[in-house]
């Protein structure tokens, strides 16, 4: 594997943020270092659960976000791999975060444009997003049995604008299963982020 | 109830024959549920939260109605940093104000205004339970080394003007004025515990816990800087983090001595409850290194006073059970939310008593069938010659259907018999 990209996945910050910079200055196309961080990143995501635990997908997400400030600005917006748009938030009533930032950092790793809704996401929120950001796919999060009530209005919402069939929903946390799923109306549900970035890849055709 | 007095010492010799891994009478049933009771109770959670007589009569009400052997119904956590900040200069006064919260219900939020809780009926709705999140850490990450140096010093003086909205400007009116209101809450506790427990008594409650110790690790995540940031500092300064660990952990642990001391004097429970959640997020190499020590250490000393730790494994510990067979055997309660009960009898063997093995969405989603099928056959796989205890996830059932729950204390009652 590429250095840069081993140094990602051995959660090296200061030799993974040298390494940028050093392809950068040597003028090397920035699209094939962003892949470089991808491969790391996806190297790590292959390992949750099994060898790869919260801490350090945490810690992996700061890496990349940090490696990406770097080099953002070095990428223009045509050039970079779009596998398409999720719009992901954490629902009405929860303001648990964790979850929902480790998809979103690994879901911008494999290439996709996320919008994040923040948390305690009411609804409506989730309905203007679908209007505003035309998505393949709504990601609703919630830690609690207590969000469970709110990712049902929310999907109910969506229905009720007519805008479910345009969208797939998946819903993450602690206490969702297949009865909540089918509850809900949701398309899927995961117990933890990375499993739900590799559905969201089979959606997008990607895996 | 009759006999209330004879029932209660059934109760706790159960539990204990059951923890020293003896044969008892019946597999006890010990539960945290605060949200539970009060829906049971037609009480709102609000109400439940702020209302100390509501409070009262949701845990009579459901202690008359199911007799567990041991239940806890407790609320927050608020004060703590507070009470801690304290302990070099008062630790009676610190004890009181960090339990005052746990105890006696979110009056300390409303007069403090802490960045940590939403709560029902305040930042939430009536019915919503409550939450804890850091809205921004209270610690910095190039604090450690003040921390470390003078740790009640840094917490009064840098922690608690953060952590406090209330507080954030020391020696103005609305800091004096809510220190002293905070003075007032904590004068009213022993009046409350008094009345509180002598109710509950007459129904023949035993407390699954009423005494706490804290981690160190859970406590800088969940107090001082927040989980997802703490994750940063594993990498980044590990050996500053080890050190505010070990500043901590003798300090948690007579947190911990202290409030066995109360709970014993009043309710006969020798148990003090060690919540564990941040070995959810660690590795097993992590976990060794920065968690399981300091627990380890606290735990001993814990035992070698007289009590009994109930080990709140909160969240998934599959991948650390091996861990806990460092622990004194025959001396603690390891209490598991989603580790696979099964799985952990296996590993951790029978020198330890196991409780948990009855998972929230059961009864929230099952039905009394389903129920009574999953503890007969719990029972068959870990009820052996004793050390098993039949729980549910740390405060999970709340959204529980009272049928299911009467299904699983019945099926208890029927097949837990030795």
């Amino acid at each position: 594997m590429d250095e840069l990209s081993e140094a990602i996945s051995n959660l090296e910050e200061d030799k993974v943020l040298q390494l940028v910079k050093e392809r950068i200055d040597k003028g090397e196309d920035p699209i094939k270092i962003l892949d470089a961080c991808r491969m790391g990143m996806a190297k790590i995501g292959e390992g949750a659960g099994d060898t790869v635990f919260l801490t350090d997908l945490i810690m992996a997400g700061e890496i990349f976000n940090e490696a990406m400030e770097i080099l953002m600005p070095k990428l223009s917006s045509d050039t970079s791999e779009n596998l398409g748009k999720v719009v992901i938030g954490t629902v009405q009533g929860d303001i648990h975060n964790i979850g929902k930032d480790i998809a979103i950092n690994f879901l911008k790793a494999e290439g996709f444009e996320v919008i994040d809704l923040g948390v305690d996401v009411p609804p409506e929120k989730f309905v203007e997003a679908i209007d505003e950001y035309d998505p393949m796919v709504v990601g609703m999060s919630g830690l609690l049995t207590l969000s469970i009530e709110p990712m049902k209005k929310s999907v109910e919402a969506i229905k009720a604008a007519n805008k479910r069939d345009k969208v797939k929903v998946i819903i993450g946390g602690e206490r969702t299963d297949d009865e909540v799923c089918s509850y809900v109306g949701a398309d899927a549900w995961v117990n933890d982020a990375i499993e739900g970035v590799k559905i969201i890849k089979k959606w997008a055709g990607v895996a | 109830m009759e006999n209330a007095e004879e029932i209660i010492k059934t109760k706790i010799e159960r539990l204990e024959v059951t923890t020293a891994l003896k044969t008892p009478d019946r597999v006890p049933i010990g539960i945290a549920t605060t949200y539970f009771p009060a829906k049971y109770a037609g009480v709102s959670y609000e109400q439940i939260w702020h209302d100390n007589d509501k409070y009262i009569e949701v845990g009579t009400k459901f202690s008359r109605d199911f007799n567990w052997d041991a239940l806890s119904l407790h609320r927050s956590f608020e004060s703590v940093p507070l009470g801690l900040a304290l302990a070099g200069f008062n630790p009676d006064l610190a004890i009181g104000v960090a339990v005052s919260s746990v105890l006696a219900g979110g009056a300390s939020h409303d007069i403090l205004a802490d960045v940590y809780s939403s709560n029902p009926g305040r930042e939430l709705g009536e019915n919503n339970e409550s939450q804890w999140v850091i809205e921004t850490p209270v610690m910095n990450a190039d604090e450690y080394d003040q921390f470390n140096e003078k740790p009640f010093d840094f917490l009064m003086g840098k922690v608690i003007p953060r952590a406090y909205k209330n507080l954030s400007d020391p020696g103005s009116p609305t800091a004096v004025g809510s220190l002293l209101l905070m003075g007032q809450e904590v004068a009213k506790f022993p009046g409350f515990l008094t009345k509180f427990v002598g109710e509950m008594k007459k129904e023949a409650w035993l407390p699954w816990y009423y005494a706490l110790a804290p981690n160190p690790l859970d406590f800088i995540g969940a107090f001082l800087r927040d989980f997802d940031v703490l994750s940063l500092d594993l990498y980044r300064s590990p050996e500053k983090v080890k050190k505010a660990c070990e500043t901590l952990a003798p300090v948690l642990a007579a947190v911990g001595k202290m409030t066995g001391t109360i709970s014993r004097d009043v309710t006969g429970s020798k148990r003090v409850f060690f919540p564990m959640w941040y070995n959810t997020y660690l590795s097993p190499e992590k976990f060794r290194e920065f968690h399981f020590p300091y627990i380890k250490q606290m735990v001993n000393e814990v035992v070698e006073a007289g009590f009994t730790p109930l080990m709140s494994i909160q969240g998934r510990a599959d991948h650390l059970l091996d861990q806990f067979k460092e622990l004194p055997e025959g001396k603690v309660i390891l209490w598991f939310d989603k580790t696979n009960l099964v799985k952990a009898r296996e590993v951790v063997g029978d020198k330890f008593c196991l409780a948990g093995g009855v998972p929230s969405s059961l009864l929230i989603g099952g039905t009394p069938e389903k129920i009574r099928a999953h503890i007969e056959k719990l029972m068959d796989a870990l009820k052996g010659d004793g050390g098993l205890i039949i729980s549910t996830e740390f405060n999970g059932m709340g959204d529980a259907k009272v049928e299911n729950v009467k299904a699983l204390t019945e099926a208890v009652m029927k097949y837990g018999k030795y």
